[in-house]
């Protein structure tokens, strides 16, 4: 199999801040990668040399990430990576209303080359998997579609397409974001091999009807259930759906212990990601870590415990950085602390500045349900004034500068937002 | 700088390396946590926008050869030039290596003519310096001279490991002192030319012997009269020629403003990126005044040093003021001081490398230095004094006392040998 389309136009709303200026497969991750990065690095450590990346939302970021595809030997001369963006044509194409939708729009496209099966698969999930032990499951079956199924705690079967499955792996039922508990806790992984015929038809079908959200796991699966041959193949390695900003936390905070589920140090499954040519890390004076990941390009004058640092991450002196997540460039002002923070690229911690004080948790006013835990977010960009005091469960939006700020201090679920940057 | 290619000496062992370059030549060392020294000139040219680079290469060029790949790191990798690796051949009417820098050059005057060269940059590839080659060409051609070198004002403790130059009252070069035991000025010879092609195709034709640049070709020219010129550079440039060179250009990376700036954005270093995972740092460890490259890991202590990808010091062991390259394992215990340790090393628990008085008599650290070839061991309970050598590949076996004294050199006996006869070549 050497087909694959990854889907990342999501928006990935509850994420906050962090989908601000990007799609959701484009969010950093373990410090220097991406998230799209395991999915497009199964991609290829699987012998796939087609990979057609569908993108939507806000896909600067991803546009220069892959670039040509390099970093992950796609740039070839037949196959290769290739972004695709809705646009209109002479054929009705629009902006994608879902995901089955996105894949029709494209279907010539992506089925060009004479292949029996193709991958689909979202790029949201940060997870390490051979997909030929998938395909070679779904040939041995004879699918005409195989869905990657993966045990998901009960408490959260609501949020997933959950699949129940006969003994010999048949899929008897699905149902997308069950209301009520389910009878099985077998979640699908959002990862489809169809045979090409099955899909055009399939695609066909669902797109002459209009009552249709077009949709893989609301309408074609279901739809597929009895009349076709749909099985599931049973996944139980590390898989992380990184949804919310809780999630999103704890993902990139497990790899800081002694032994992480997700094994970033396997020389035989390299995560492949785009380079940023900087220096090793360097610890200056009185700088030091403990308990943390750092990327190349971290210049440490202050301390740094419990944390994970994208590249070229400054922390002066005196500043004290802990239980957060910095990403790329942000600078660190002498004698700041940041607790419990996450915060985006390039932001600036004024002088003295305080993030995440204080042991009051209001949840925040602007998405009280995704920022409620105590974690205090600031976007890309965004200026924090020296001596600065704020609270927990804040959302600081990108491109903040000191003017936006009504006082030194923001109280605990506050939110501070630069004019012409809210709700988009 | 269409008309401009650059050639990289890159072919010398560098002897004063020791077991560090038994397998690979001085351009190939590691350096600065994730570099090799030939990056400076690789990165120089590409900056410069000098597209077309020889690279002559010599002894073991393996390390070189996978290093360098198709170039795609420096933007090398081009539809017309790019990067091209030249390893010495052999031809009819007889073979020789590269019998100098002249010669070298010499051997490849086909490449220039191939690329429709007009001026070349001539640099060697165990140098560690940033400069913009166009500077240089621009003043070459304004000065309407057929050679240009490049020279430095060094300090005078320093002059007798260089040539030091001697200008005439038209800033033209008039005399080259080698390595002179009472130097007459400070101007150093760095070893960065420029020359027309044409000077190149008269002076190095076949059937001229001329081996070394200096001897053999700039110093005949200034002696018949003709004008070769001195382009003055004052930024940071040293070689890596000895293990103290070596030692202390890495070092000084660990300054708080170092001479040499490797996050420089318009003047970027580049290499192959290793694709390894952030430095991980533990809940116990310590991390001081270091240079730790992404994929290392660090349990234990480590002050004043600098760790490759994929060194690992464990819980309870300390390293200080050491090199640490790749996939080297310091286990616990263990204590490193003032050492350079090659790839893939084990020190043992409990393994003491580089103990007892360091840099007596006035002598910079870098003189009392511990090297470990790539592969060794360093045996559990082992201590090992200042200066001693071990070879690479070298086992407990090979140690004639577990407590070594300062200066001992640990011999590998019988290299692995693998199933069909043949020596295990080291990784």
């Amino acid at each position: 199999m050497q087909h694959a389309v990854i889907m990342a136009g999501g928006v990935g709303n509850r994420l906050c801040v962090l989908s601000d200026k990007r799609a959701k497969p484009a969010v950093p991750f373990a410090g220097k990668y991406r998230i799209l990065d395991f999915a497009l690095s199964n991609c290829v450590n699987s012998g796939i040399v087609e990979v057609n990346i569908l993108t939507q939302y806000k896909p600067a970021s991803l546009n220069e990430h892959i670039g040509i595809g390099k970093p992950w030997d796609l740039d070839r001369r037949r196959g290769g990576v290739r972004l695709l963006h809705p646009h209109p044509s002479w054929r009705e194409t629009d902006w994608y209303s879902g995901t089955a939708d996105a894949v029709y729009q494209n279907l010539h496209d992506v089925t060009r080359w004479s292949a029996r099966d193709i991958l689909i698969l979202s790029g949201d999930h940060v997870y390490k998997m051979d997909y030929r032990e998938m395909a070679e499951y779904h040939r041995s079956r004879e699918a005409d579609v195989t869905i990657a199924v993966t045990p998901v705690p009960w408490e959260r079967t609501g949020q997933f397409g959950i699949v129940e499955l006969e003994a010999d792996g048949r899929a008897a039922g699905f149902v997308e974001k069950p209301a009520t508990r389910p009878r099985s806790n077998t979640a699908s992984m959002g990862i489809y091999i169809f045979q090409v015929e099955v899909l055009a038809r399939e695609l066909e079908r669902d797109a002459a009807d209009p009552l249709s959200h077009h949709d893989f796991g609301r309408n074609i699966l279901p739809s597929m259930l009895g009349r076709c041959r749909v099985y599931g193949y049973p996944f139980a390695g590390y898989w992380q759906d990184i949804g919310t900003l809780d999630t999103y936390y704890e993902a990139n905070l497990d790899l800081i212990s002694d032994l992480p589920n997700l094994d970033l140090y396997d020389p035989s499954w390299l995560v492949h990601t785009r380079d940023v040519y900087y220096p090793p890390v360097k610890f200056i004076g009185s700088g030091a870590a403990e308990g943390s990941l750092l990327s190349n390009g971290c210049i440490i004058y202050g301390e740094v415990r419990n944390s994970v640092l994208s590249p070229g991450v400054v922390v002066e002196k005196g500043a004290v950085v802990d239980r957060s997540i910095i990403l790329n460039d942000t600078w660190v002002g002498p004698s700041a602390r940041i607790d419990r923070a996450i915060l985006d690229k390039n932001v600036h911690v004024g002088r003295g500045a305080r993030v995440g004080e204080g042991e009051t948790l209001v949840p925040n006013q602007g998405c009280p349900d995704h920022l409620s835990s105590g974690l205090t977010v600031a976007g890309k960009h965004a200026r924090i004034p020296e001596d600065g005091v704020i609270g927990r469960n804040v959302r600081i939006g990108s491109e903040v500068n000191e003017s936006h700020f009504p006082g030194k201090e923001v109280a605990s679920g506050m939110v501070v937002e630069a004019p012409g940057e809210e709700g988009h | 700088m269409r008309q401009v290619i650059s050639m990289i000496l890159a072919g010398g062992q560098g002897t004063g390396l020791g077991v560090l370059t038994r397998h690979r030549p001085a351009s190939a060392m590691p350096f600065g946590g994730k570099y090799r020294v030939i990056d400076f000139c690789l990165s120089n040219s590409s900056n410069s926008e000098i597209h077309r680079v020889a690279v002559l290469t010599q002894y073991a060029p393996a390390s070189l050869n996978e290093h360098i790949a198709t170039g795609v790191s420096w933007d090398l990798d081009r539809r017309d030039g790019g990067v091209k690796l030249l390893q010495a051949y052999s031809r009819r009417g007889g073979s020789t290596w590269y019998r100098g820098t002249a010669d070298a050059i010499a051997q490849n005057l086909n490449v220039l003519e191939n690329w429709n060269a007009r001026w070349v940059v001539v640099t060697s590839g165990d140098q560690v310096y940033k400069m913009d080659y166009a500077e240089l060409v621009r003043a070459h051609q304004a000065s309407g001279y057929s050679a240009t070198m490049t020279v430095k004002e060094v300090p005078p403790w320093d002059c007798r490991r260089f040539g030091i130059v001697s200008l005439d009252g038209d800033g033209r070069v008039a005399e080259i002192d080698e390595k002179p035991a009472e130097p007459r000025g400070n101007l150093a010879n760095l070893g960065v030319y420029v020359f027309d092609a044409k000077l190149l195709y008269e002076r190095l034709a076949p059937g001229v012997e001329a081996h070394d640049i200096v001897l053999d070709l700039i110093g005949p020219m200034v002696t018949e009269g003709l004008p070769v010129g001195a382009h003055v550079f004052d930024g940071y440039w040293d070689d890596i020629g000895t293990v103290d060179a070596y030692f202390r250009a890495n070092m000084e990376l660990l300054t708080t403003r170092p001479r040499l700036v490797l996050a420089d954005p318009d003047w970027r270093i580049y290499t192959p990126s290793e694709e390894r995972p952030p430095v991980k740092v533990g809940r116990a460890a310590e991390v001081t005044r270091s240079l730790v490259a992404n994929g290392a890991i660090v349990g234990g202590r480590v002050v004043d040093s600098i760790l490759f990808p994929g060194a690992v010091v464990a819980p309870g062991a300390t390293v200080v003021s050491s090199i640490v390259m790749q996939e080297t394992v310091i286990r616990r215990g263990a204590q490193v001081d003032l050492a350079i340790l090659d790839k893939h090393i084990v020190v043992e628990e409990g393994a003491v490398v580089g103990h007892g008085d360091a840099g007596g008599e006035g002598g910079s650290p870098g003189s009392s230095v511990v090297v470990i070839g790539k592969n060794a061991v360093v045996p559990a309970g082992a201590r090992v004094g200042r200066r001693c050598q071990i070879d690479v590949g070298a086992v407990a076996a090979d140690y004639p006392t577990a407590d070594l004294a300062p200066g001992t050199h640990v011999v590998a006996r019988a290299p692995a040998l693998a199933a069909d006869g043949q020596e295990v070549a080291a990784r």
